[in-house]
């Protein structure tokens, strides 16, 4: 079947998408990710892919074969450079704020821009060790347009014009109003007199652009006349750029525009996740599974928070999980702004990028293939009474365990707040059972050490340095409820002990 | 301008030391850089950092000594050099219109403006030189006139100016441009506008077709468009010429900086000799011997502040790198270490001292770090100030650096305090920094005192017999008592000192 889609294996796929975002967007932060994602690419309708997992096996490694095929950084630089380049033709040919003569001048860059972007990701394709089927589609598909004579009438028409073009010069005199313009043969430049006769006092260091501004380039109706009057001093040069304008209006492929506009999928998610692998994190493509007892993934994180902590420059604490056996049910506590509820974030997070197709936090993953995720975070809006607040998080839980199935995933966060320890441990006991009854994955984050020690769960600690507790390392870690009081206080240390001097001061 | 370097200007826009404020503070600098400015912002700006900013060889000291004599010897000659400068300088600032962000038009109108202001006062400093040339002596000095001479003889000036003339395009800017790859017009070179041609050029410049278009009245759009490209043909000739005016007022900036910095000393100088205090140009050694050695040493501050001639002191020179100096309170000890201090400043900086003799080994930097009872807003206790303010030092002090305490560590008791003044000194000196330390501790100076008595010179505030101080210090071995009962019973008039103590 010819090529006619980046994105989807099955092409009739395109229709099924969702336009808006699912119920747990929100609680996991994923409404930042998409928010930024996407800026600056509304053109594109990117969003409801972010809003659409993919259900099926297949599609979701079409995807992800891209993505192996273009973490060649080689490859990726090649893709870039084309939307690039695509994007600047679509905005020459769109422009309609000129005159006729630069109209026309424009579309001439607008082909030869096409003309080499084609050519250049063609090469690129090529010598890219391509393995993923939809790319090795595309190639071949650009390929044969690239040797088609219609292509070629264009390029070798392109290249003519231009260089007659490029050939004009102009002599141009500006005196108060009035503009002159003519042949103009060996002049001199004048600056270079200038710096020659001031070289003897100034002083090292190059000229530079500061405190001069930028003259601003206005192709405006002056420019025009000064083209119509070249025109009259190069009469062949504009008549070649009028023939070429009329002979060739149509020259954009449909299906490399739809390339172009799928492609932005892939590069929006890259450049995403660029920073992040530059401060040092790690992004996978993960294996999905059926097999809830092989859950595994190393040195993730929260792809929200990482993303803001990375542009402050904050390090990123990354944090592993895994479920063996008939392990299903994550209990994670530990003190308060430890890192908990960071890492149910990352544990969900994981598992919904892995639907999209992308790659996922962390430097190995096995991920299950869930049908959906339910998210219980604590609500925002005021309940009136304490007693109304746990019926409402309990009403929600109810809702969630009436529509989860054995393949759901389920993200609970802070439950059970408004009532005593005591009951927090019974009831929340009894929603464990409950949940592993139903034989689904459960992170439930808690402040009730108890629950953790519930028999067939998995407990996780965020962890705190003994050393200095007022430091939050962020560290979540399988281990049995500790308890620890973190109240320490810290002596201050100014390192300026004999020990310390000889250290700091070098010799 | 080669006045405080031998190769180089002094930098008056590098960054005060980050401890400016404590040696202000410590040293009580203000009295000295407001004498040395007298009334002239400016002076006291390029002072506040000079003063601070010494060098540390002993060749560039010597040479600044050198152009401080000139000064004081031909003072009226270099006030009215400075004079012209500043005059110049607001001159060439009155001339520009202030624009922020200019075009080039505008820069080229402005530069061609300041820089006939600033060519025309260089030729001034000239000419004021060459007739006293021969009055200066230093190499400094002869440097200047010389580089001057040479720079911008008249015959260079006046090549200059007719070249801002032309740059004032009386005949309109010419530029020739090419097509770029979209038709649009690319390339400006500016045309040399008084540009000679020979009867054929100018036949073959009739000849050619040229095409003419007016800007028709109320045409906004367009005379932005065409001033713009105008701009373009420009940019380059702007970006000259401001580096041109540029570089011409930071050469006239930094002749003004450094002749500010001489007559900074020589107001000093003028108001220490009508208070009859001794001065003199003192004798760098090299870094690394520790060696100090003065005598009749005074603190310039206090004299400045009492308007009189204070108590002075003398030390043989020695060659060590700790000075402990302890006994009485109120005896003298802060204003002895001040006066070295300063002494040591201001030798850096290449100026005399109030002493008659002075000889110090250069420091890489003087740091202060002084008790700061009066520090009441601080949060956190007083000793986890001073640790802190201890840790900023030990970040930045290096070997030959001078470290002076006085008083450190005494937020704390005795016992504590002297042991971490004791780690603290053991420390740096086995960095090879220089250590003065004012203490009434008793166990400090004792341990030194016999654990490492090869290393240290052990003064005392002078008391005699009668309990009466002469604020003198003179070398001793550390007394056990600093006298706070002594202070206490002359402001209570009682003898409580069992009471006292704690």
């Amino acid at each position: 079947m010819a090529f006619q889609s980046i994105l989807f294996k099955d092409p009739r796929n395109v229709e099924k998408q969702l336009r808006t975002p699912p119920d747990f967007f929100v609680d996991l932060g994923l409404n930042n990710v998409a928010e930024e994602l996407v800026k600056g690419l509304d053109e594109f309708n990117i969003e409801p892919l972010f809003y659409t997992p993919l259900d099926q096996t297949d599609e979701i490694v079409y995807r992800q074969q891209v993505f192996v095929d273009i973490e060649n950084p080689r490859l990726m630089g090649a893709i870039r450079v084309f939307s690039d380049r695509f994007r600047m033709v679509l905005a020459y040919i769109n422009n309609d704020r000129l005159y006729e003569l630069q109209r026309q001048g424009l579309f001439l860059k607008a082909v030869n821009v096409y003309c080499g972007s084609l050519r250049d990701l063609a090469k690129a394709l090529e010598s890219g060790g391509i393995r993923s089927e939809g790319l090795q589609a595309f190639r071949d598909y650009l390929g044969n347009y690239l040797n088609t004579s219609e292509f070629n009438d264009l390029r070798t028409d392109a290249e003519n014009t231009l260089s007659k073009i490029t050939s004009v010069e102009l002599c141009l005199t500006i005196k108060g109003g009035s503009i002159s313009v003519s042949k103009c043969d060996g002049a001199v430049d004048y600056s270079e007199e200038v710096e020659r006769v001031f070289e003897r006092f100034m002083g090292s260091g190059t000229i530079g652009d500061e405190g001069v501004s930028k003259p601003i380039y206005i192709r405006g109706h002056v420019e025009e006349v000064v083209l119509e009057f070249a025109a009259k001093l190069y009469p062949d040069a504009f008549r070649a750029l009028r023939d070429f304008y009329v002979k060739h209006k149509d020259f954009l492929n449909q299906t490399i525009a739809r390339f172009y506009r799928e492609i932005q999928f892939y590069i929006a998610y890259l450049r995403y996740i660029e920073p992040l692998k530059k401060s040092g994190l790690m992004f996978c493509i993960p294996r999905l599974t059926s097999n809830k007892g092989e859950v595994n993934c190393r040195d993730g994180f929260d792809i929200a928070l990482a993303s803001k902590l990375v542009k402050k420059n904050s390090v990123v604490v990354t944090n592993s999980f895994h479920l063996t056996g008939k392990e299903r049910i994550i209990i994670v506590t530990g003190p308060n702004h430890g890192g908990k509820t960071t890492f149910a974030r990352e544990f969900a997070q994981a598992h919904y990028l892995a639907k999209l197709g992308v790659p996922v936090p962390g430097s190995e993953a096995t991920l299950f293939l869930c049908d959906t995720i339910f998210t219980h975070f604590e609500r925002g809006e005021a309940v009136e009474s304490l007693r109304g607040k746990l019926e409402d998080e309990l009403v929600r839980i109810r809702n969630i365990l009436e529509k989860s199935t054995e393949r759901s995933i389920i993200i609970i966060n802070e439950m059970l707040g408004s009532t005593t320890v005591k009951d927090a441990t019974i009831i929340g006991r009894r929603i464990l059972k409950r949940i592993a009854d139903k034989d689904c994955i459960c992170v439930y984050v808690t402040f009730v050490d108890e629950l953790a020690l519930t028999e067939g769960v998995v407990s996780y600690v965020s962890q705190v340095d003994v050393n200095e507790p007022e430091k939050r390392t962020y560290k979540v870690i399988r281990q049995p409820p500790n308890g620890l009081a973190y109240a320490l206080a810290l002596a201050k240390k100014h390192r300026v002990s004999y020990q310390d001097i000889l250290e700091r001061v070098k010799p | 301008m080669m006045l405080m370097y031998r190769d180089h200007s002094f930098d008056a826009s590098q960054n005060q030391p980050w401890n400016y404020g404590d040696l202000v503070r410590d040293l009580d600098l203000k009295p000295i850089i407001e004498t040395m400015a007298g009334g002239d912002d400016f002076i006291a700006q390029v002072v506040a950092k000079a003063l601070v900013i010494g060098v540390d060889d002993v060749d560039t000291i010597l040479y600044r000594q050198g152009v401080l004599e000139d000064t004081l010897r031909n003072i009226d000659t270099v006030r009215n050099i400075y004079a012209i400068i500043t005059q110049a300088i607001t001159e060439g600032r009155r001339r520009l219109f202030w624009i922020p962000n200019p075009n080039p038009e505008s820069v080229v109108f402005d530069s061609v403006r300041t820089l006939e202001v600033y060519l025309d006062t260089l030729d001034k400093v000239r000419e004021v030189f060459d007739a006293s040339a021969s009055q200066f002596k230093s190499s400094g000095f002869q440097n200047l006139i010389h580089s001057l001479d040479y720079q911008f003889d008249r015959n260079y000036l006046n090549s200059i100016r007719l070249m801002l003339s032309s740059l004032e395009f009386p005949s309109g800017v010419s530029v020739a441009v090419r097509l770029g790859d979209e038709a649009e017009l690319t390339e400006f070179t500016l045309i040399n506008p008084q540009r000679r041609r020979g009867l054929k050029g100018l036949l073959a410049f009739i000849e050619r077709s040229r095409y003419t278009w007016d800007l028709p009245e109320r045409d906004e759009a367009g005379a932005q468009e065409m001033g713009e490209m105008k701009n373009r043909g420009l940019e380059r000739v702007a970006k000259v010429l401001r580096k041109a005016a540029t570089d011409v007022l930071s050469l006239i900036n930094a002749l003004r900086t450094e002749l500010a910095f001489y007559i900074g000393c020589a107001n000093l100088w003028g108001a220490l000799s009508t208070l009859g205090i001794p001065l003199g140009f003192p004798t760098p050694r090299e870094p690394g011997v520790d060696t100090l050695g003065f005598s009749c040493l005074h603190e310039v501050s206090l004299a400045l502040r009492m308007k009189a001639k204070p108590v002075c002191n003398d030390l043989g020179t020695v060659k060590k790198p700790l000075l402990i100096i302890s006994g009485a309170n109120r005896g003298g000890k802060t204003v002895y270490l001040r006066s070295i201090g300063q002494a040591q400043l201001m030798m850096q900086c290449g100026m005399f001292v109030a002493a008659e003799m002075f000889e110090s080994s250069i420091s890489s930097g003087v740091y202060t770090h002084f008790k700061r009872e009066e520090d009441k807003e601080l949060g956190g206790g007083k000793l986890d100030e001073e640790l802190s303010r201890l840790s900023s030092i030990i970040d930045h002090v290096k070997p030959n650096s001078m470290v002076l305490f006085n008083e450190s560590f005494a937020s704390t008791n005795a016992g504590e305090g002297s042991e971490l003044a004791k780690q603290t000194v053991t420390a740096l000196l086995e960095r090879k920094i220089r250590v003065l330390y004012v203490t009434h501790f008793y166990e400090f100076p004792l341990w030194f005192y016999e654990n490492r008595p090869s290393l240290a010179v052990f003064l005392v505030a002078e008391r005699k017999e009668d309990g009466t101080r002469t604020f003198k210090v003179r070398e001793g071995v550390p007394l056990e008592t600093s006298f706070a009962e002594d202070v206490y019973s002359k402001i209570f008039g009682d003898h409580t000192q069992d009471e006292e103590r704690e």
